[in-house]
Formats: structure tokens, sequence, C-alpha cells
């Protein structure tokens, strides 16, 4: 991973159209801003996770739980 | 083509039904094919499954929000949804991922990460929603009994 030190109100480009922020610094948060293009999705990496798990526990479905589900639905 | 699915056998498939995710859906990021496979397409309020063309044993059961969440406006910038191709109203098909447990109570619904579908590009993509106060894990079987006593 490249880390880079930066200072408060000091930013990173990526890719021409990219810029992070340092915002804020507090004892243990710092606040970032993000400017991107709207096309490119920004995400808290624990929501991003948290649906990839969600995906995989969809992926297997409870069998009873499909025929109870089935039978309610009627 | 005739391909094998995890929960209807194996399927004679219509190559024009086949939704096409670029980027695939999160945690899947391979699987780019998909096609939907309803347990009653005459039912809109039905379970309708996300059936990888790939993957036999990856689908994905999903309900339209739009029937049990009367309320439900995912608000998504323009310019993601862009991804899947010009939209007109009756193209853009919404679907929420349902986690099914044994025991249906505690079945949820994702309401913060809704698939997307443009039915006239074949294009589809799973994405984030700006809204603040959707779950990733709401109670579904709460939501379905309210809906039906209402009915």
């Amino acid at each position: 991973m490249l880390a880079l030190s930066r200072k408060l109100g000091e930013s990173i480009v990526i890719n021409d159209d990219i810029v992070i922020t340092v915002l804020d610094i507090s004892k243990d948060q710092i606040k970032i801003g993000i400017e991107a293009p709207r096309s490119i999705p920004v995400y808290r990496e624990e929501v991003y996770l948290q649906i990839q798990e969600e995906n995989k526990a969809a992926m297997t479905a409870n069998d009873k739980g499909v025929d109870d589900l089935k039978k309610f639905l009627k | 083509m005739k391909i094998a699915t995890k929960h209807f056998g194996e399927v004679e498939i219509d190559e024009s039904k086949i939704i096409n995710f670029d980027k695939g859906i999160f945690g899947f990021n391979d699987e780019k094919q998909f096609v939907l496979l309803y347990e009653d397409e005459k039912e809109t309020n039905g379970l309708c499954w996300m059936q990888s063309m790939m993957t036999e044993d990856l689908a994905l059961p999903m309900v339209n929000p739009m029937f049990w969440f009367p309320d439900y406006s995912p608000e998504v910038a323009d310019e993601q949804v862009a991804k899947i191709g010009e939209l007109e109203e009756n193209d853009l098909n919404v679907f929420t991922v349902v986690v099914i447990t044994e025991n249906l109570e505690t079945m949820t619904t994702n309401l913060k990460a809704p698939i997307l579908v443009n039915i006239k590009t074949k294009k589809g993509m799973q994405v984030i929603v700006e809204n603040k106060d959707y779950q990733i894990k709401h109670n579904l079987y709460e939501q379905m009994k309210s809906m039906k006593a209402g009915e």
C-alpha cells in the first residue's frame, strides 16, 4: 500500500479527477473530503463489506424458509 | 440454451432474457450474467430468483420492493444509473435481495443495496443508495404481514 503523509488541508490527487482532502483532524478521527465524478461510487468500507456478506447470506437461502415463504405468499 | 439452476433444475433460457452485470454484484464481481426466474411470473408480490448463468449454485432470492414497500424511493446519482443505459420509467425494474432464514420471522431484505435492471438494454447493477435510513437488514416478514393485513 502506498502511504503518503498529509497535513490538515492538504490533498491527494488520484487519476486527474479524484481529489482527497484532509478536512479535520481530532484525537482518533479524521474527516476526509472526496471530490470525484458522480459516476464513481464512494463507499464506507464497512458498509461495502456488509453488503458483500449479505449477498453471500442470501445465496444460502434456507430450504424450509423458502417453502414457508412460498406458502405465506399464496 | 439450457442451463442448470439451483432451484428449478435444468431450464431452457431464451438468450434475450440474459441480464448483463458488467461489474457483477457485491461479493460476486466475476458473475457477469444472470437471468431472472420467477416462482410465478404473474404475481407481482412473489419471489424471484436471480440465477447466475455461470454458477449453478448461485441464485439470489429477491422481491419487488415497490410492492412491499410502497414508499420505497432509492436515491442514486443519475451518473451511476447511466451505466445500465438510458432509462425510461417503464424500463427500470428494481429488486431487493432477501435473506431467507429457517424462521420466516427473521427474514430480512436489503433496502440499502437494490438490484437495478434496465429491461431494454438488458443491463443490471447493484447499487448502494444514498438514503441514510435504509437498512441492509430490514425485517421483511413484519412488513409482509402488515401489508397482507391491509389488503
